[in-house]
């Protein structure tokens, strides 16, 4: 039985209760945040990565199918997925390797963050 | 028969309930953490791969081009160990070795084997190499041994 010494106390106890559950709720809605970014953040540079092994296969191929002869040049094309930007811009032309020495290519590209993933490649004629 | 009545008091009651609510979102937050930095270790990781790939890759091509330039190359000896720091900054060793040919006359096969692992200073094995190529080297004739071209038979990377 509820004495009268005890009125008010079950009020106290549940706001007391609604402010930590609401800090505690707040952290958890924070967390989540946090989460969805980072999972963003890292479905670009899985997104980067691809595009990287990508231009630089596109680049290697180029290079197999052009240079053939001495003086040659070649282009790579390659087209980045939306929102990456990609260095050099494919579709310029390119001087070919000799046959007895390799070029490296330095591949990188441009997150929508800004961030930037780099890849060094070595191309030669065949 | 009487039946007792058990008072008990509330007092804490609440207070109790979001210490227990608050022990299991914090470990829904850790867990959520840990997904997030092993995700982001994952990437690390995979990052650190590719850039070993590529630099094997690329010491694999310039051995290719150089063996090019030693005297009858599969028939040769072609040199080596060859050693490549730079590329991607993973140092990178490869060794070459020439294929034993079935044909001794006609178009006369002269393939090498290349193989790039981790530099560590000694030969690269099965279980360290991470590309190995077997490539033909074409020569004008057998009488001139300049090459003109080179074919990739084979091209693996392992690990």
């Amino acid at each position: 039985m509820r004495t009268r010494d005890e009125a008010g106390e079950s009020l106290i106890e549940i706001v007391i209760a609604l402010v930590i559950l609401g800090a505690v709720v707040s952290a958890m809605l924070a967390t989540i945040a946090t989460s969805a970014t980072s999972s963003k953040g890292h479905r670009d540079l899985v997104t980067a990565d691809a595009a990287l092994r990508n231009y630089a296969e596109a680049t290697k191929s180029a290079v197999r199918t052009s240079c053939t002869s001495s003086g040659a040049t070649y282009t790579v094309s390659y087209t980045a997925p939306s929102g990456l930007g990609v260095s050099p811009v494919p579709s310029t032309s390119q001087p070919c390797p000799s046959t007895t020495s390799v070029t490296v290519v330095h591949l990188q590209v441009t997150l929508p963050s800004g961030t930037v993933k780099p890849l060094d490649s070595e191309v030669r004629a065949p | 028969m009487t039946r007792r009545v058990q008072t008990r008091s509330e007092q804490g009651a609440a207070l109790v309930l979001a210490i227990g609510v608050m022990v299991v979102i914090g470990l829904i937050a850790t867990t959520s953490l840990a997904l997030i930095t092993t995700s982001v270790n994952g990437r690390a990781t995979l990052d650190a791969v590719r850039n070993r790939q590529y630099a094997a890759d690329g010491a694999v091509e310039a051995t290719i081009a150089h063996v090019r330039t030693v005297s009858s190359p599969g028939l040769g000896p072609c040199g080596g160990p060859y050693t490549y720091p730079a590329l991607n900054k993973v140092a990178i060793h490869v060794d070459c070795v020439n294929v034993p040919t079935l044909t001794t006359s006609g178009a006369l096969q002269r393939n090498v084997v290349f193989t790039a692992c981790i530099d560590t200073g000694v030969l690269c094995t099965d279980s360290s190499a991470i590309v190995r190529a077997q490539v033909n080297y074409e020569a004008t004739s057998i009488s001139n041994p300049t090459i003109t071209r080179t074919y990739v038979q084979s091209w693996s990377v392992n690990r």
